[in-house]
């Protein structure tokens, strides 16, 4: 009996048995029996879960702990990736009021009439020529063969833009109609592009 | 004196003692982590352990007096820590049983899902038995400390771990046929 506690104490110690107990294990049920049973108690304890160690973590805490700077620390190690979160958010923010078109959505561009774009562009071509660069090129003689004499025809006939357009665009004002004629359909400025005429 | 000696033996000196504490702590510091969680079962409670671990050991360095390594010395702080956590936890238990009704909470912690059968009912054992036989147990059995190792973790004698031991053994075997037998 004595034999058998200094015997179990050991095998529960997890020690190395002597020689002289294997006999005695080989004879005794019940520290045979405990030999087993502190094996498999072994292999459960070794079993245990061993979660990954939170380095980040403990390092965090022990500052905390250590006082002083360590909270301020702390702080900052804690609240940094949200300040950073905070700071991209709002550089984010400022990037697309930079860069976001101003108002309302732009509308799309309106095809312009043809024939006024064609006035417009005669008008410029005429203030062109009435510059007196231009007229030191000749362009103003040039116009000058165009213009109808005010003598020659009343004030009513006297298309006001005849004159400003160059001889080869000029169209009369039965052509004029007789195009809106002959596609009622269209629109009253459609088809007066004399470009388009032949 | 009988510091100076023992620094001297573990080729210390007292200045640098401290970068020494570190460097032990490094590389134990997962090992000490694993301790405190198989003795307390929480792993928030064994990085709070670990990480007040470093700072008292780190404090308590003018009082070492050098009678045993600096790994000891520093798995004793972090035993010391969790055997005072799992006391406190007890004694909160029974008040909350004792005021609220409250049984003693039985649910398995979320580290210990993924482990097998035996090491589950194993933790679920080790939670009854006395602090100091469990510190002993998973000293001895779960991290293979030798004796005389554990016992100057503890602060004990050999003797006196080894029949912690032998008890632990017994409650253990006895709890873990229990819950075989439904």
């Amino acid at each position: 009996m004595s034999d058998c506690r200094g015997i179990q104490e050991s095998i529960a110690a997890g020690e190395e048995l002597p020689a002289s107990a294997v006999p005695h294990l080989e004879r005794c049920a019940a520290c045979a029996a405990l030999a087993r049973d502190v094996e498999q108690l072994r292999a459960a304890a070794r079993g245990l879960p061993r979660p990954p160690w939170p380095a980040r973590e403990v390092a965090l805490r022990a500052l905390a702990r250590r006082g002083g700077r360590g909270a301020l620390v702390l702080a900052r190690a804690q609240l940094g990736p949200l300040l950073a979160a905070v700071a991209l958010l709002l550089l984010l923010v400022g990037l697309v009021l930079r860069f976001a078109p101003r108002g309302p959505s732009r509308p799309e561009p309106v095809q312009a009439d043809a024939a006024s774009i064609d006035l417009f562009a005669l008008i410029d071509r005429a203030q062109q020529v009435w510059t007196p660069a231009g007229a030191s090129k000749g362009e103003l003689a040039w116009l000058k063969l165009e213009l109808p004499s005010p003598k020659s025809a009343s004030v009513s006939e006297i298309d006001p833009l005849a004159g400003l357009r160059p001889a080869a665009l000029l169209i009369s004002a039965d052509e004029r109609n007789g195009a809106r004629s002959d596609n009622p359909a269209s629109s009253p400025t459609r088809g007066t592009n004399p470009r388009r005429k032949p | 004196m009988q510091r100076e000696a023992v620094l001297a033996r573990q080729n210390v000196t007292d200045g640098a003692i401290g970068d020494e504490l570190v460097a032990v702590f490094t590389s134990s510091r997962e090992r000490a982590y694993w301790i405190a969680l198989d003795i307390t079962r929480d792993p928030d409670e064994a990085a709070d352990i670990v990480a007040e671990a470093l700072v008292r050991a780190q404090r308590g360095l003018p009082r070492f007096r050098g009678d045993c390594s600096l790994r000891t010395y520093l798995l004793r702080v972090v035993v010391n820590l969790a055997l005072k956590g799992v006391r406190r936890r007890r004694v909160r238990e029974r008040l909350r049983h004792l005021l609220l009704g409250e049984e003693h909470d039985a649910r398995t912690p979320e580290h210990l899902a993924s482990c097998g059968e035996q090491s589950r009912a194993l933790a679920r054992a080790l939670d009854e038995l006395p602090a100091r036989q469990r510190a002993a147990f998973v000293l001895r059995h779960a991290h293979e400390l030798h004796v005389a190792e554990v016992a100057a973790v503890l602060q004990l004698s050999e003797g006196t771990v080894k029949t912690h031991l032998s008890r632990a053994v017994q409650r253990l075997r006895r709890a873990l046929r229990e819950q075989v037998r439904p």
